[in-house]
């Protein structure tokens, strides 16, 4: 088990890293990180149904990551 | 600067406070935060701590957002709900707003924890509170339904070098 921290900062450089690679199957709103079990995941946030997600990675140097599909519009509050 | 603040109320009668400052959003780039500050008036008091339905505000939250914790919210328009942080330091935000879309980076991402939306219109300016109820978030969008995005509270003092009462 890795240390807290260090996973912390292997999943923040996965995060940027999916930024590019997910930008490829639509559009992307919203990427973070998630906790996932002890340890964190990338979540990627779409607007719409992505397209060719079957070709999507699961992970991201070894991080994981969460696909969730946002249909409803965001707005200012 | 030196606008009045009525909201909800409808005229002059309901004034409570004079804005101070509001931080300018950029429609190019990133934002970190949509935030003002508002001094109240003369004669205008109020209970800045006590949490109604929860306990005292115990302060702003030092440690950082672990992921998947409990977060509280009383707003205006949707009183007290309870959610989760779904995800957190979350960039490229995108939301709407009267002059077009607007992007955020670095910003809290909650679910509602009950069934129903953690907030909705007029929630804006709730502080988000965790377990302890310590401020971890200012509320300031949301799609109604499954997600709600806060700024977070530590960027908002930091930016206004304010410091929560």
């Amino acid at each position: 088990m890795k240390d807290e921290a260090l996973q912390l900062e292997i999943a923040r450089g996965a995060k940027e890293k999916a930024k590019a690679v997910f930008s490829r199957f639509g559009t992307v709103n919203g990427i973070g990180l998630a906790r996932v079990g002890q340890g964190y995941a990338v979540k990627v946030n779409f607007e719409s149904e992505p397209t060719d997600s079957a070709s999507m990675p699961d992970e991201i140097e070894g991080v994981p990551v969460v696909v969730q599909v946002i249909l409803h519009k965001q707005f200012a509050r | 600067m030196g606008r009045t603040s009525v909201s909800p109320g409808v005229g002059p009668q309901d004034i409570v406070a004079t804005l101070l400052r509001a931080e300018p959003l950029r429609g190019y780039g990133k934002n970190l935060i949509d935030a003002a500050v508002a001094v109240l008036r003369n004669g205008i008091s109020g209970d800045f701590d006590t949490l109604t339905g929860l306990g005292t505000l115990a302060g702003v939250r030092s440690a950082p957002l672990e992921g998947e914790e409990t977060v509280f919210k009383l707003g205006r328009t949707t009183g007290l709900t309870r959610g989760r942080i779904s995800a957190f330091e979350v960039d490229d935000v995108w939301v709407r707003y009267d002059k077009g879309l607007i992007g955020f980076d670095r910003q809290i991402e909650i679910t509602p924890a009950d069934g129903s939306p953690f907030s909705l219109g007029g929630d804006s300016g709730s502080l988000i509170l965790d377990e302890s109820l310590h401020a971890v978030g200012l509320l300031f969008a949301g799609n109604d339904v499954d997600v709600t995005y806060a700024n977070p509270i530590q960027t908002v003092l930091q930016i206004f070098r304010a410091r929560l009462l």
